[in-house]
C-alpha cells in the first residue's frame, strides 16, 4: 500500500538517504495523502501506475497534481537575469521551488549542489533536504549561504562555471550568484478529482 | 566509517496503517496546510532525520537487490526509495501565470 510505504519513511528515517529532488516529493506526496484520505489517494496512485519516487521529472501521481506557475523556462545558463527576491516575493506557502548554484565547482556538482529543491512554507521559511546541520526550517539564505560557501562555488574571473556551456555569458558571470526558477504547486482543480469514482 | 551506499541492513518495524479521511473542502489553502505540516513531519524529527545521498547509484548498485527494500504490503514491513543525486531541477510540460 503507498500510504504505507510513505509512512516507513517518516517512522524509519534513518534508513533511508535521498536527495533533495526525492524527498520533496516525499512530502508532497505526503500531503495529497492527507488531503485525499486514504481510500481515495489508493486508488489515485493505482490510477497513475503505483508509487514511484525519484528524482528528475514529478513522476505520474505528481506529474498529474502539479501545476506549474511560472518559470523562465529557459536553460540555466540562459537566465534572463531577474533579481532572486523577485521571484521570492511571488511564492506562496506549499510551493516546489528550485534554487540554482550559478557556479558550483566540479566538487560543488560532485556533492550534489548545483541546487536546492525546496518547498516554500511562508514566511520566507522553506523545506530543503540536505543542508548540513541545517535547522528546520530552513531560510533561503541558509541555504545559499552553503551552496556558495568555498570548494562548492567560484565566480572567479576564469572559473568556468559548471552548469553549462555558455559559462562566458556575461549575465552569467556578472548576474547574480543564484537563482530560484520553476515553482510548482499541488493544483486543487485537479486533486479535487482524484480517487472518485 | 560505512560506506553512504551501504545497502540497507536488517529489517524497520512498521506501525498499522494510518487511515486518513478526506478534508471536507480541497482548495488552495487546504493543499499549502498540508505540504506544511508534511513538511513539519519530515522536517522536524531532528533526532531521526532522512539521510542524504548526493551522487548518483552506479547501475551495479541500482540493480542490485540488495539496495532495495521491497514493500511487503501483507506485512506492511519495509518500503523503497532509490537514491539519488541532486543534479537537476524538476520539470513538467503545463504552463500558466499566476
Amino acid at each position: 500500500m503507498p500510504d504505507v510505504a510513505l509512512y516507513d519513511i517518516v517512522d524509519n528515517p534513518l534508513s533511508y538517504s535521498m536527495e533533495c529532488a526525492s524527498a520533496i516529493k516525499v512530502v508532497l506526496n505526503l500531503a495529497l495523502l492527507q488531503t485525499l484520505g486514504s481510500e481515495r489517494f489508493r486508488r489515485a496512485v493505482a490510477d497513475a501506475g503505483g508509487l514511484r519516487i525519484g528524482q528528475g521529472v514529478y513522476e505520474a501521481l505528481l506529474l498529474k497534481t502539479m501545476k506549474r506557475e511560472t518559470s523562465s523556462s529557459v536553460p540555466a545558463d540562459q537566465f534572463p537575469g531577474m533579481a532572486s527576491a523577485d521571484f521570492e516575493s511571488t511564492m506562496m506557502p506549499g510551493d516546489a521551488v528550485y534554487m540554482i548554484n550559478l557556479a558550483p565547482t566540479p566538487l560543488g556538482v560532485q556533492a550534489g549542489w548545483r541546487g536546492e529543491n525546496a518547498l516554500a512554507l511562508g514566511g520566507g521559511n522553506f523545506f530543503g533536504h540536505g543542508v548540513p546541520n541545517g535547522p528546520y526550517p530552513v531560510t533561503a539564505g541558509t541555504i545559499r549561504g552553503h551552496m556558495m560557501s568555498p570548494g562548492l562555488w567560484d565566480r572567479t574571473p576564469d572559473f568556468a562555471t559548471a552548469i553549462g556551456t555558455r559559462s562566458a555569458n556575461p549575465k552569467i558571470k556578472n548576474g547574480p550568484p543564484w537563482w530560484v526558477d520553476e515553482y510548482f504547486h499541488h493544483d486543487a482543480t485537479v486533486v479535487k478529482t482524484l480517487g472518485l469514482p | 566509517m560505512s560506506s553512504p551506499f551501504a545497502p540497507p541492513t536488517g529489517t524497520t518495524n512498521v506501525t498499522s496503517p494510518r487511515l486518513f479521511r478526506a478534508v471536507a473542502v480541497i482548495d488552495d489553502a487546504a493543499l499549502q496546510g498540508a505540504v506544511k505540516a508534511s513538511a513539519d513531519l519530515v522536517g522536524k524529527n531532528l533526532k531521526g532525520r532522512i539521510g542524504f545521498a548526493s551522487s548518483p547509484l552506479s547501475d551495479k548498485q541500482k540493480f542490485n537487490p540488495a539496495y532495495w527494500k521491497q514493500l511487503d504490503a501483507a506485512t506492511a514491513s519495509g518500503a523503497s526509495i532509490r537514491r539519488t543525486s541532486c543534479p537537476t531541477s524538476p520539470s513538467t510540460t503545463s504552463s500558466t501565470t499566476r
